[in-house]
């Protein structure tokens, strides 16, 4: 009858499903394992997308040496990584900015203990979409001219003192719009923090934070993308804009060259990058970073050949005692990785640069000390 | 026996009801304490990690209640126009793939018409240069206006059927008086709309319920901005908006899980009141309307 | 009179016409989306085996597949469906059967409530009570999500259907000394199968279109399905992160896997159709 034939076929559906499920749970396990022995330890993390790709090129990469080490990234924004670690909901949090004092102190008595690990340097690159321009063309800007597009002041692209300073091409009269970020961000924090140093009125006005008020929301040529992929996408689809993101997201898109403070013009690169970086202090993970300024000694860098807009990323990670035995090995033999064979060349992905040697080594020298012996 | 198994489900649910009540409340409570009512008065947003900052939710709950509105205007204009058409004018088979269409419609999953909303309409709103309408237009198309439109043709499935549950349940005698009188299609449809009078309100509140408490096609529609849209073309935040963004961060912010708690309350008041009054008018229980949904109409 | 005659039909014509267009936007709406759909999403779909069993390539890398969100959405769907059946039909009787009991009225206000939480919501008291005890997102706090949303609309259509069968049937089974309770399950439910079927596909569906729900509580883990109680992803997660990305071969699994929400979602929806008109399809 009719009536029994839809049950029989409720039924069927419902063992399928079941079917699906233990099916899934074998897949799953076998897809990790390739070799039998060793139950694959998950990782998960949230957090910043500044260093977004490179973790996941790393995830990638340590699979093929431990097969049973699953590194899991999310995104989210550095707020989010942050918000998660001290929820205690992630394995560790991507920032680019260290913990604030009181929030360090909690993960502190949270944890036992916790790491601050910088793990490779980026810029952030100032992309634009204007079609006018010739490709390959890099919009010269200052960092005064800068804040002042942002604070409003300077509204057109072919405003005067754009023109002033890219003497060789023609700028559109067209209305520039800004897209920032519209979640918690510390390449939020980098990027304004770098405005408050090179304008006061900024500094004043503004200030600095993962989530800022900007000025230009409130006079409409504003947008809020979510993630440096979010900053990207929105910037390619909306000619006339101007935003931020890491280097490894200008993939097509126009990228400024920002004038450092001994006067060049300089485009984000990895050697530019690393120019910068040259200042970078050695810093002890089990410290208070917050309180080292980091930012304030990288950002509008005199080197000649540096690039303005420079900040390590950093990865959050508990004292080894807080996690499980197996996830605690796990997470040192992937830090191993990421500040030995994950910083050369070919395990870097364009648009980020490696950390110093010596600042290399002394990360790893402590890592050393707090991990578990056993490590593989 | 089998009653202790009945009772004890529902038992069940009451609890799941009273959960969701109780920890919104417990976790809103904070910010109620502190700022009392110029949560919901104040236009300012300043979160704060170090200290509580301060939380205003007016702008966000104004672009509810507009977005909301708006929807639920796109959503009955065509509701009762595509029922109009349907029941006076239209030929059968015309009529069966309509109301197949419009099942499938209510079928989809609201990330397959927000995803929709970001690669089409978006950019078509930016290209129709609608945007310049306005004086803080968005620049990429994401607005007010475009999520409105977006939620407005998720909902008009749903608010159709409830009108042409009505529309139909108008007893025959009605509709043959109408013809023997010579009354054409738009004259019939004046008389029976005027009948049903009661479910199309109903059809309106219920959809506004459903619209307000809308969030992934918003938030990737509307632009993330915090702004009073005194025109449509403008990017802003819903109340739903905002707690799909903000959240995830919450924990970093003294304040702010708080804030996006007693956001969610508010939503969820607001959804409650508009759906129980749209509920008393049309006489059925809202759920029971579902059933509407999956019959033939 | 000719005249009046005239523009009433004028008039006649134009509502014609105006209302003939409005369901043609509505048609052109539907159509556009579910085209969009195909036109982006068959090409990855037809990659083959890759899209079904292979997790996603590296930003801007190979397209992969969408093999472990697969995974997530149905584990999570079944479960929901399962758990949203099994406390939705048995409360859908109680609303039924014991109307105006002070029980069935609370637990109707009640089911209202659940109806009319938005989906996120949901999520978040679900976060606050399952995620952060278990101290990780993972696919039951998501299926938690799910079920409660689902649940409202099993009960509502399995109190419907069921009070849909004429009182007479009810009365026969007392008069035959059947016991109130035992008249529901031996009699009225499989009289009414085909209701309480068409509800457990209703909570399927609910469940496979949800979103908000599953963001707080679901995870972000898209590289492989690490079990019931760790960090998962689903296909709409999946489409809601991708969707924004400039990486052309994460956009095009989120279309990959829009196209295989809309097919699921249509499918399971003239299921449920047939199911409930029965024959006068």
């Amino acid at each position: 009858m009719n009536t029994r034939l839809l049950i029989a076929a409720i039924a069927a559906a419902a063992l399928a499903a079941l079917l699906v499920l233990i099916f899934l749970g074998q897949l799953g396990a076998r897809e990790l394992s390739p070799q039998p022995p060793q139950t694959p330890v998950v990782l998960l993390g949230s957090g910043a997308t500044f260093p977004m790709e490179q973790i996941l090129a790393w995830a990638l990469q340590v699979k093929r040496i431990y097969p049973w080490l699953v590194v899991e990234y999310g995104g989210g924004g550095t707020g989010k990584g942050q918000s998660d670690f001290l929820q205690g909901v992630v394995d560790f949090a991507g920032s680019d900015v260290p913990l604030k004092t009181a929030d360090w102190e909690r993960a502190k008595s949270l944890y036992g203990g916790v790491l601050q690990v910088p793990i490779i340097l980026g810029g952030v690159a100032v992309v634009y979409n204007i079609p006018e321009l010739p490709p390959g063309y890099s919009l010269k800007l200052t960092g005064e001219v800068l804040a002042d597009i942002l604070l409003g002041k300077i509204e057109y692209w072919d405003d005067p003192r754009l023109a002033e300073l890219n003497p060789g091409v023609v700028l559109p009269h067209e209305r520039i719009v800004f897209v920032h970020r519209s979640d918690s961000s510390g390449t939020t924090e980098v990027f304004t923090t770098y405005l408050s140093k090179v304008s006061s009125e900024w500094r004043s006005k503004v200030g600095s934070g993962k989530t800022v008020s900007w000025p230009l929301d409130a006079l409409g040529r504003g947008v809020g993308a979510q993630g440096n992929p979010g900053v990207a996408q929105a910037v390619r689809g909306t000619p006339y804009s101007i935003g931020y993101v890491e280097l490894a997201y200008i993939r097509g898109l126009g990228v400024a060259a920002l004038r450092n403070r001994s006067g060049e013009f300089v485009v984000p690169s990895r050697e530019s990058v690393s120019k910068a970086a040259e200042a970078l202090p050695l810093v002890n993970p089990l410290e208070d970073l917050s309180k080292l300024n980091i930012l304030i000694i990288l950002l509008d860098s005199e080197k000649p050949g540096a690039y303005p807009i420079v900040s390590p990323s950093y990865l959050l990670v508990k004292a080894p005692s807080a996690y499980t035995p197996e996830k605690a090995r796990a997470m040192c033999a992937f830090l191993k990785y990421v500040l030995t064979e994950g910083q050369e060349e070919e395990s870097l992905v364009e648009g980020y640069a490696p950390l110093p040697r010596s600042l290399r080594e002394t990360l790893l020298s402590t890592l050393e000390k707090v991990c578990p012996s056993s490590s593989p | 026996m089998i009653y202790l198994c009945v009772a004890s489900a529902a038992i069940t649910v009451i609890a799941i009801a009273a959960a969701i009540v109780l920890t919104l409340s417990i976790e809103s409570s904070e910010i109620l304490a502190r700022e009392g009512l110029s949560f919901v008065l104040s236009s300012r947003w300043s979160p704060s990690e170090e200290d509580y900052g301060f939380y205003g939710i007016a702008l966000p709950l104004v672009s509810t209640l507009v977005v909301g509105a708006l929807a639920t205007a796109i959503a009955l204009a065509l509701s009762v126009a595509a029922v109009v058409y349907l029941h006076e004018y239209a030929p059968r088979q015309i009529r069966e793939v309509i109301s197949a269409a419009s099942f499938a419609m209510a079928a989809l999953p609201t990330v397959v018409f927000g995803m929709w909303g970001l690669s089409t309409v978006a950019p078509l709103v930016r290209e129709a240069g609608l945007s310049s309408l306005c004086a803080r237009g968005s620049p990429t198309g994401q607005s007010v206006f475009t999520a409105a439109l977006v939620v407005g043709l998720m909902l008009t499935p749903y608010a159709s059927s409830v009108v042409s549950a009505a529309y139909d349940a108008v007893p025959f005698t009605y509709i043959e008086a109408l013809h023997s009188l010579g009354a054409l299609g738009f004259e019939r449809a004046r008389v029976l709309l005027g009948m049903v009078k009661r479910s199309v309100a109903a059809a309106a509140l219920l959809s506004f319920g459903r619209a307000v408490g809308e969030t992934t096609i918003v938030a990737l529609t509307i632009g993330s901005a915090f702004n009073l849209p005194l025109c449509p073309f403008e990017p802003a935040h819903t109340i739903s908006s905002l707690i799909a963004s903000q959240y995830g961060n919450a924990f970093l912010y003294p304040g702010l899980a708080s804030a996006l708690s007693a956001a969610a309350l508010l939503l969820l008041a607001a959804s409650a009141a508009t759906t129980a009054l749209g509920t008393r008018i049309a006489g059925a229980v809202v759920t029971g309307v579902v059933r509407h949904e999956s019959e033939e109409h | 009179m000719r005249a009046r005659s005239i523009r009433r039909r004028l008039a006649d014509l134009a509502v014609h016409l105006l209302t003939a267009a409005s369901a043609l936007a509505i048609l052109g709406a539907a159509g556009h989306i579910l085209l969009s759909a195909l036109i982006e999403g068959l090409p990855v779909l037809l990659r083959g085996a890759s899209f079904f069993l292979e997790p996603p390539g590296p930003p801007g890398g190979d397209v992969g597949g969408v093999s472990p969100s697969l995974a997530g959405t149905l584990v999570t769907v079944a479960i929901a469906t399962l758990a949203s059946t099994a406390l939705g039909v048995p409360a859908g009787v109680m609303l039924s059967e014991a109307r105006g009991s002070p029980l069935a009225r609370v637990a109707e206000r009640a089911v209202e409530l659940i109806a009319e939480s938005p989906s996120i919501v949901v999520g978040l008291v679900v976060f606050t009570l399952l995620v952060v005890p278990m101290r990780t997102p993972s696919a039951l706090a998501a299926a938690v999500s799910l079920s409660v949303v689902a649940l409202p609309y099993v009960a509502a259509q399995v109190r419907e259907s069921l009070a849909a069968i004429p009182l007479v049937y009810r009365e026969a089974a007392f008069s035959l000394g059947l016991p109130k309770w035992k008249t529901v399950f031996l009699l009225l439910i499989p009289m009414n199968a085909r209701g309480v079927a068409t509800a457990v596909l209703l909570g399927s569906m609910r469940a496979l279109g949800e979103t908000a729900p599953v963001l707080f509580t679901a995870g972000a883990a898209f590289q492989a399905f690490y079990g019931i109680d760790k960090p998962s992803s689903t296909l709409s997660l999946l489409v809601f992160f991708f969707a924004g990305t400039p990486y052309e071969n994460w956009r095009k699994l989120a279309w990959g896997a829009v196209l295989l929400l809309a097919m699921l979602s249509t499918s399971l929806a003239f299921l449920t159709r047939r199911l409930s008109s029965g024959v006068r399809m």
